[in-house]
């Protein structure tokens, strides 16, 4: 066989390249082994980090949720109120993590929340879900990296259920108790009038045990439920339209801390001392009787807060909106002549209670009862809810005799800030102001009130020479003191006669008797409730520049530069007066309770824990 | 006959070439081996680790609000790993007179070692006091 022919021969001329071919092939192969391996690895991370982020996102959702409840209860269920209101958070140590609740619409249109705690009738919320009555609809976006996840919670928190609960026996006579809704407001008269459709039920209950813990007497009408621990007797002439439920599982009895929050307030309370009259107390301030109260008249509240050490009798009626703490008894002689929808009291006394007129038509009381003594009403119209919580030895009992009892679930919506205020006496003058939340801006918005005053007096034991402190003089931050300081003080008692007009504007009160308003502010802008402020956490304000961004340190500047400009003003405190509002604004930030606010209603209602949560799960 | 010659030649230069790319490349991903290895067992194990501390933030949930620090979370092991818990606590907020605890931040941290090296994975959430129905 020659070469050729061996060369021609069709297998080994095929044979010719196999080599190549072969490791070309096993080349593919194995790229095509290493990329699944890497693309399987890959994919294998990428899975692990997906599942993790996914489930970091969806619990970052769900603690945005539970912060918005918190901040729900701590802003007194305002919060969602105004439809800017947003909240958002963070995991430190979770890089690119975000988690958002917004109430505005146009910020997250298919996953906003939406507020309706304030009507019965359900809303329209995020992707057509409908939000019912009393409830917040909260929508939480968590992200983590590219992962999301949406969470949602309907909180719900229905009215105080009760027309009157005692931790003690309840005995009634001729009582007629029934509910009404709100935005219907029972306007007086005869309550048995009122149309069928706006009545709603209203319960009574006694936690005490034992034979007749709940005893109906003659001629009693209850549109609700008559519930005890212990036994509940009904006499045959009267009529329960609910349930009569003896033997029952004890209801949570509210309990508020009277002592402690008189403590917390009386610090700025102006005195009120007892009268053969009327009394009528400092608009939207708070007043105080050191050694109980006696009134004449009536007692008109004003929109203000009554501390009272001792007891309280008030020989006429209770007008107006307001809060009175009681540590003692309470004993209202009369009732109003009629029902209006912006009068709103709210008791809490630490011993018995007793209201009582002449009769129950044309007689109310319109508010919220909280008693730790024991209760008794007689001859009256009750508009509101009463809770009898027995302490001290008393059992708590109620007694109700001749008396038509009208559950409303509307509240005292009453908001007093506390004040934190310091003060410089430089034997001609003084002044005090005080930051709260602005209710219309956004979070971080405050109010600021400023109040100037000169002339040629002293506060009550401090030292005229230094610039007052806390620790040199006991009444600087009670500014109150200073207009008796400054009506006592002869001639000057005209340009401070004003006090209560002065609230929520920067006045300039001189001793000639001008009132000075500021300068009007910029175009575009308003003062009418005080100076709005936007503030940085930190709270700290450049007073030498006047930066725009703390316009609040620009206006107090401009204000106390006018003092002194004008001469009033002694040049060496000047620099002692920015000082103090630069720790005052720190201080106010540092001490977050600087803000009181009063809603008996919410208190009833939050602490018998009715307040759910009606929906918690992921949002589609 | 000089093509045919060259052609025979370029057989044996091909092979060789092509075995040593070849072994090059089996070098390369044997070499991989052990590191795909590694990187898929690590990604399970974190796969695992994120499942328990998920599992057991859920069951710190579950609990009554005010039981959540007392919730038992014992060791497990997996594939010859064993996983530790680690609760922790934090942000109370409280609100009231007198004061009740409303809030607090959860954190469930799984650790693991796996030669000689510590790994961590945390999940984290914000409990909050409240009736749910």
């Amino acid at each position: 066989m020659t070469h050729d022919r061996l060369m021609n021969v069709p297998g080994r001329r095929g044979a010719r390249g196999w080599a190549l071919g072969t490791t070309l092939a096993c080349m593919v192969a194995l790229c095509v082994v290493l990329f699944a391996a890497v693309s399987a690895g890959i994919s294998h991370m990428r899975l692990v980090s997906a599942s993790s982020n996914s489930q970091h996102a969806t619990n970052l959702a769900e603690a945005a949720l539970a912060k918005a409840v918190v901040r729900l209860v701590e802003s007194d269920y305002t919060f969602g109120k105004n439809g800017t209101d947003r909240l958002e958070i963070s995991v430190s140590d979770l890089p690119g993590s975000s988690a958002v609740v917004t109430f505005d619409e146009t910020e997250s249109p298919d996953a906003h929340s939406t507020f309706n705690l304030e009507e019965d009738g359900q809303k329209i919320g995020a992707r057509s879900h409908n939000v019912p009555g009393r409830s917040v609809h909260l929508v939480a976006r968590g992200k983590v990296g590219s992962s999301e996840s949406l969470m949602e919670c309907v909180y719900h928190k229905p009215p105080f259920p009760d027309g009157l609960a005692a931790s003690g026996p309840i005995e009634a006579k001729a009582l007629y108790l029934a509910g009404v809704r709100r935005g219907q407001a029972y306007s007086g008269g005869d309550p048995e009038a009122i149309p069928p459709e706006d009545l709603m039920p209203a319960n009574l209950f006694s936690n005490a045990a034992g034979p007749e813990a709940a005893k109906i007497g003659e001629n009693c009408r209850i549109i609700g439920s008559a519930g005890a621990v212990g036994t509940v007797s009904v006499h045959p002439s009267s009529t329960i339209q609910g349930e009569v439920l003896p033997n029952s599982e004890p209801r949570a009895i509210p309990e508020i801390d009277i002592h402690d929050r008189i403590e917390a307030l009386k610090s700025n309370a102006v005195d009120v001392p007892s009268s053969g009259g009327d009394v009528t107390l400092e608009p939207d301030w708070f007043g105080k009787a050191t050694s109980g109260l006696t009134v004449g008249g009536n007692l008109k509240l004003n929109g203000s807060a009554l501390l009272v050490t001792g007891d309280l009798r008030v020989a006429g009626a209770i007008e107006g909106t307001g809060v009175i703490l009681v540590e003692g008894e309470v004993e209202i002689g009369d009732g109003r002549s009629n029902v209006t929808s912006s009068d709103q009291v709210a008791i809490a006394c630490t011993k018995d209670f007793s209201l009582r007129a002449t009769a129950p038509e044309g007689n109310y009381f319109q508010g919220l009862v909280y008693c730790e003594g024991n209760f008794e009403a007689k001859d009256i119209t009750v508009v509101g809810a009463t809770v009898v919580n027995g302490k001290n030895g008393a059992v708590g009992s109620a007694k109700l005799d001749n008396v038509r009892f009208v559950q409303s679930p509307g509240g005292v919506q009453l908001e007093l800030s506390k004040v934190v205020a310091k003060g410089a006496n430089a034997n001609n003058w003084a002044w005090s102001f005080t930051l709260k939340p602005d209710p219309n801006g956004e979070q971080g918005d405050f109010l600021c009130d400023a109040r100037a005053y000169q002339g040629d007096f002293e506060i009550s034991g401090c030292d005229p020479d230094h610039v007052h402190t806390p620790a040199n003089c006991p009444n600087v931050e009670k500014p109150l003191v200073w207009k008796n300081d400054v009506l006592s003080s002869g001639d000057n008692s005209d340009g401070f006669g004003s006090w209560s007009s002065v609230t929520g504007e920067t006045h300039l009160v001189t001793n000639t008797g001008i009132d000075t308003v500021l300068p009007p502010p910029a175009p575009g802008t308003a003062y009418p409730n005080g100076i709005p402020v936007k503030m940085s956490q930190d709270g700290r304000l450049d007073l030498i520049t006047g930066d725009q961004t703390t316009p609040l340190g620009t206006e107090l500047f401009k204000f106390f530069t006018t003092l002194q400009e004008r001469g009033d003003t002694p040049g060496d405190s000047h620099d002692g007066v920015r000082e103090m509002l630069e720790d005052k604004v720190e201080a106010t930030f540092q001490n977050a309770s600087y803000q009181v606010t009063f809603n008996v209603n919410t208190l009833l209602g939050e602490s018998i824990g009715s307040s759910r949560a009606l929906v918690w799960k992921p949002f589609r | 006959m000089i093509p045919t010659r060259r052609k025979a030649g370029l057989s044996l230069v091909e092979t060789v070439v092509a075995a040593a790319v070849l072994s090059l490349i089996v070098i390369f991903v044997v070499g991989m081996i052990p590191s795909f290895k590694m990187s898929n067992r690590r990604a399970n194990m974190e796969l695992q680790g994120g499942m328990l501390a998920q599992s057991a933030l859920d069951r710190l949930r579950a609990a009554a609000f005010d039981e959540a620090a007392s919730v038992p979370l014992d060791d497990v092991v997996i594939d010859g790993i064993t996983y530790k818990y680690r609760a922790t606590i934090s942000d109370v907020v409280s609100h009231g007179t007198p004061p009740t605890e409303i809030a607090h931040t959860v954190r469930v941290e799984v650790t693991w070692k796996w030669r000689d090296l510590d790994y961590r994975v945390f999940r984290e959430s914000v409990f909050c006091r409240l009736l749910r129905s």
